[in-house]
């Protein structure tokens, strides 16, 4: 029962990466119906640039903002120099664009902060918590309280602010929001920037454990991907829950099977989805709903 | 008609998709305070004609003058603002947000920054078509045919347009519905608004409508009065009388 449980804690921290990640997927999914495959980078960036700034001697909460804001710059600027000059807004040849650029961003960290895993320190110190007798890591319950927090945080915007309905409606029906006065290209511009920013969350939150190193984007990128592929692409909460269960699957695949089919269980994920259910677990119509 | 009253003038207009032209050289003009209608058969360009006029589609050559000011390549995100705005064809409503969602984003452009116009706005929409108070919090998608194009013409209000276009807003709806919805085209009108009505129930339109023009296959074949269009013949039997025949023979 422990043993079950320690399971699901690692489960669920993993998955809440998996499902900001994944977030990012759907987000740009949304605005340009096409898969950024440069999401994985910006989880990335959000590691590697948090270490750049605590590494300039701010203190760790500023330099996590910093290294949020910077990302989603970063993305705000990838999608104007990359995806905005595309014809058309073909989605085939965003998600071409997309790749290319992920192989740009990777090369540029590595050039930039070097080849070295390079650590962050935990957000709280001390020792692992104890719950119902399994160990929980302090930095596992930072790693659930950010996810929540930009979970809640993007419902209030897409609900509650009229920058968000612009967001929404540019999604649902371009043209219309077009008429009505939106500048749906600073939509597709604005829904990268967020998509980057809740990419640089996860990977700030996670780098304490793993540490953060210019290759982790592209594994990063397959688990987010097929999370939001389980989820079905079609909302914010589809794309929470896949992350989730993928997590989970991982985690109780490692624990109960063998540790060295972990990272296949996405890819299995990935395929097994596609065949059988490609609108995902919560996908119905193949429609969009933000 | 003086010519400071124009509010909207095309003058040689061509425009279409890419390569494929469906506008060949159109003129047209709408004065302050007119009802304008444009009628013709399906396939006729009339749909491409409002689009053109808002800058959904491209136009290749002739101008399109809003206010004596050429808009040229303007994008309907900068016309809205400047007080045109269209209800497009098939309603193109914002389906999984609400109603009253839906009449706030109509304000998007030209509101945001006033909201005691806003609310105005809303209180003359709803006064209209009360309808969309009562459906205030209900998905758009979940209304009737008759209530979602009464919300596509609500949208467009909130943006407290001067000139209003209007595609086809009979289109799939009961005769009763139709009628409410022209009652309020009438209301509008004879508040001072602009309209500017593409339609292809030229009876229903003309009737309503101060002028009119005929559109076939891109070109403008015929333009007057909205009375001498009912009586003239060439319409009343392509149009008016044996139109749905000419429809069976496609």
């Amino acid at each position: 029962m422990d043993e079950l449980l320690q399971f699901l804690i690692a489960g669920l921290k993993n998955g809440s990466i998996y499902a900001l990640v994944a977030l990012g997927f759907t987000i740009v999914f949304a605005a340009t119906g096409a898969i950024n495959f440069a999401q994985g980078e910006f989880f990335m960036l959000g590691g590697m640039l948090g270490v750049f700034f605590a590494g300039l001697g701010l203190p760790l909460p500023m330099a996590a903002v910093a290294a949020i804001a910077a990302t989603a710059a970063i993305g705000a600027v990838f999608e104007l120099l990359a995806v905005r000059p595309i014809k058309g807004g073909d989605p085939l040849r965003i998600i071409m664009v997309t790749i290319g650029g992920s192989v740009l961003l990777r090369q540029m960290a590595l050039h930039l902060f070097g080849p070295d895993e390079l650590p962050l320190d935990p957000f709280t110190e001390g020792p692992s918590l104890k719950l119902l007798g399994a160990a929980v890591e302090r930095q596992t319950l930072w790693i659930w309280a950010l996810t929540g927090l930009a979970v809640v945080a993007l419902a209030l915007l897409y609900r509650r602010t009229t920058f968000g309905r612009a967001m929404r409606a540019t999604s649902i029906q371009r043209d219309a929001a077009r008429l009505v006065g939106v500048n749906a290209r600073a939509m597709v511009t604005a829904s990268f920037a967020l998509a980057a920013a809740l990419g640089a969350v996860a990977g700030l939150a996670v780098a304490p454990l793993t540490q953060a190193s210019f290759h982790v984007g592209a594994g990063m990128g397959v688990k987010g991907f097929a999370a939001a592929i389980l989820g079905g692409l079609g909302s914010p909460v589809a794309a929470v829950g896949g992350g989730l269960l993928l997590g989970l699957l991982e985690s109780l695949t490692a624990g109960y099977i063998d540790p060295l089919y972990k990272d296949a269980v996405a890819l299995v994920v990935l395929l097994v989805v596609l065949f059988v259910r490609p609108q995902g677990l919560f996908g119905g119509s193949g429609r969009v709903k933000m | 008609m003086t010519e400071a009253g124009v509010l909207l003038e095309l003058d040689g207009v061509h425009a279409g998709y890419g390569r494929a032209a469906v506008l060949h050289g159109i003129d047209l003009t709408v004065a302050e305070g007119e009802l304008v209608a444009v009628i013709g058969a399906n396939g006729a360009g009339k749909s491409t004609l409002l689009k053109a006029i808002v800058g959904l589609v491209g136009v290749s050559a002739g101008t399109v003058a809003y206010r004596g000011a050429p808009v040229g390549a303007a994008r309907p995100e900068r016309l809205v603002r400047d007080g045109l705005a269209l209800v497009p064809e098939g309603r193109l409503l914002f389906g999984p947000m609400t109603v009253s969602e839906n009449l706030a984003l109509g304000a998007y452009g030209a509101g945001r920054k006033r909201k005691a116009a806003t609310a105005e706005a809303l209180a003359r929409v709803h006064a209209l078509f009360p309808v969309l108070e009562e459906r205030a919090a209900q998905p758009a998608e979940t209304l009737s045919g008759g209530e979602q194009q009464m919300l596509a013409v609500g949208r467009a209000l909130m943006s407290q347009p001067s000139l209003l276009l209007l595609d086809e807003p009979s289109l799939g709806l009961a005769p009763r519905v139709i009628a409410e919805i022209f009652a309020a085209l009438d209301e509008l009108r004879a508040g001072g608004l602009t309209i500017l009505l593409v339609e292809q129930d030229a009876r229903l339109a003309l009737r309503h409508a101060d002028r009119g023009y005929v559109m076939r296959t891109g070109r403008v074949v015929l333009e007057g009065p909205s009375a001498d269009l009912l009586a003239d013949e060439s319409v009343q039997t392509i149009y008016l009388g044996t139109w749905q025949a000419e429809g069976d023979d496609r």
